[in-house]
């Protein structure tokens, strides 16, 4: 299993962030992509979720190009409009393709610590609860690709601790994660490193990702 | 006599019609935040349905073709606009029914044929012939069936737009559930006019979602009140000769009202 980007560049009509970023990740592999606000991390974010088109080049998931079927995606923040009249499991199944087992669904409800709000209404569930519903909506879409776009910056404890257990299992399935994080003091440990400062992105591997010149300007990042 | 009565038929027909396929819609926009939005854009069909009077000397079929017309390309350009400039949607839509609302003013005012603006700013019952009966049938289906298949990716984006957004399945049934808003607004304006357009989609939704929890249970109350409140409306404004659009509306207005202040008082 392979992610390749291939002379990828992404950003908006008018600004570029980065081009021709040519990498691969394979099966297991994670990535952080770090940068100071603004440098792009969301977008490229956005991009590798294919919820925004790259400004050029491409993402081959296994030689072909990335489907929606082969990511799942966690957005940096979340704005969800609970008061409509939907359970939890209704609000997950929007999401989700075929049939899942009602077994898979309880035990998948149950690992995130929501079993007994499966039926719940959703303006009944607290902020932490509503995290940690979206995270089960990517379980249970079983990608290949996981993305989580600052995912420690808003969650609270308890939902942090699910979701490092949960990367370190996806990890050993072999599925390819991929996080953008602002602060280098993070728990997880990250395979490759992908720094970005708005008009280029550099990419490393692990022994060399805590050299001090990766600290950019404006922006430092807190060595570990 | 028996000419009349056909004429409630049709009318009463017409607007249970109207409602069924409205209500959906109602309810998306209602939960979109879309419902002043919508309402100003009803007036974008103003211009159009006047020359399609003009035109076609005041036949339905010209003034459902023009208003057609008009709405859906005016509500898919402003649709639009946001990407292209950088002022705010509401000002976007703001500048387009204003536009529409002046266009269609000085059409139908020009002395040219034989406008009747009163009835497209109000609608008129007695002017609801089989065309606009079928027509507004053939809309009702077409939005029954369109937003059954959309139902469940315009349901995420409604819910979930950081999610949903930018997926392809988000970016289809956005533009079919424009598309179809666009028509059934030509739908009701036929029926109770352009100003009162709205009310009829958003009515029966926004009594609904008082007084039902689950999304099926707000649809059934919806369509159910909505209908009662078409034929007691229909049925008063045809005995005592009073405007039907206003009588309906009004109901659902005051029903709402009352609602507000029940569901306010017991919690």
């Amino acid at each position: 299993m392979t992610l390749e980007f291939i002379n990828l560049g992404i950003g908006y009509e008018q600004k570029t962030l980065f081009c021709n970023l040519n990498a691969s990740l394979k099966s297991g592999d994670s990535l952080a992509i770090m940068g100071c606000n603004g440098a792009g991390k969301s977008t490229l974010l956005k991009t590798l979720a294919l919820r925004q088109k790259p400004n050029s080049g491409g993402i081959l998931f296994n030689g072909n190009l990335l489907k929606s079927s082969d990511i799942g995606y966690l957005p940096q923040s979340s704005n969800i409009v609970s008061d409509i009249g939907i359970s939890a499991s209704e609000f997950v199944k929007l999401s989700l393709k075929g049939k899942i087992s009602q077994t898979k669904f309880e035990n998948t409800f149950a690992e995130y610590d929501l079993d007994k709000i499966i039926d719940t209404p959703l303006n009944e569930l607290s902020g932490g609860q509503l995290n940690r519903l979206q995270m089960v909506r990517i379980d249970l879409q079983n990608p290949q690709v996981l993305l989580f776009d600052e995912p420690f910056a808003y969650l609270d404890n308890s939902s942090r601790n699910i979701l490092i257990k949960k990367i370190s299992d996806w990890k050993q399935l072999g599925k390819i994660i991929i996080v953008s994080v602002h602060d280098e003091r993070l728990t997880l440990e990250f395979d490759h490193f992908l720094t970005l400062d708005g008009t280029n992105a550099h990419w490393e591997e692990k022994m060399k990702s805590h050299n001090k010149d990766c600290a950019l300007a404006g922006c430092a990042l807190v060595g570990s | 006599m028996a000419i009349y009565d056909q004429q409630l038929t049709y009318a009463i027909i017409t607007i249970i019609a109207l409602i069924i396929g409205a209500t959906p819609i109602g309810f998306f926009l209602i939960n979109r935040k879309m419902s002043l939005v919508t309402d100003a854009m009803g007036h974008t069909i103003l211009p159009g349905a006047a020359l399609g009077a003009i035109i076609g000397h005041n036949s339905d079929w010209a003034i459902l073709i023009g208003a057609t017309i008009t709405g859906v390309i005016l509500f898919l350009l402003a649709a639009k606009m946001p990407k292209i400039a950088r002022i705010g949607e509401d000002t976007n839509f703001a500048i387009f029914y204003l536009g529409a609302l002046a266009t269609g003013l000085l059409i139908a005012d020009s002395g040219h044929g034989d406008v009747h603006l009163d009835d497209l700013l109000f609608g008129n019952i007695s002017t609801i012939s089989n065309t606009t009966l079928i027509f507004t049938l053939v809309i009702s289906v077409v939005s029954v069936i369109a937003i059954s298949i959309i139902f469940k990716p315009l349901l995420l984006d409604t819910i979930d737009k950081e999610y949903s957004i930018g997926l392809n399945s988000t970016v289809i049934a956005r533009q079919i559930f424009y598309a179809i808003l666009a028509l059934i607004g030509v739908a009701a304006f036929k029926a109770v006019g352009t100003l009162l357009a709205v009310g009829i989609i958003i009515g029966p939704s926004a009594f609904a979602i008082i007084w039902a929890k689950s999304i099926k249970s707000q649809f059934i109350v919806a369509i159910i009140f909505g209908i009662i409140c078409a034929i007691i409306g229909t049925i008063i404004g045809h005995l005592f000769n009073l405007k039907t659009s206003a009588l309906i509306i009004l109901l659902m207005v005051i029903s709402i009202i009352i609602s507000i202040f029940i569901k306010n008082n017991k919690n």
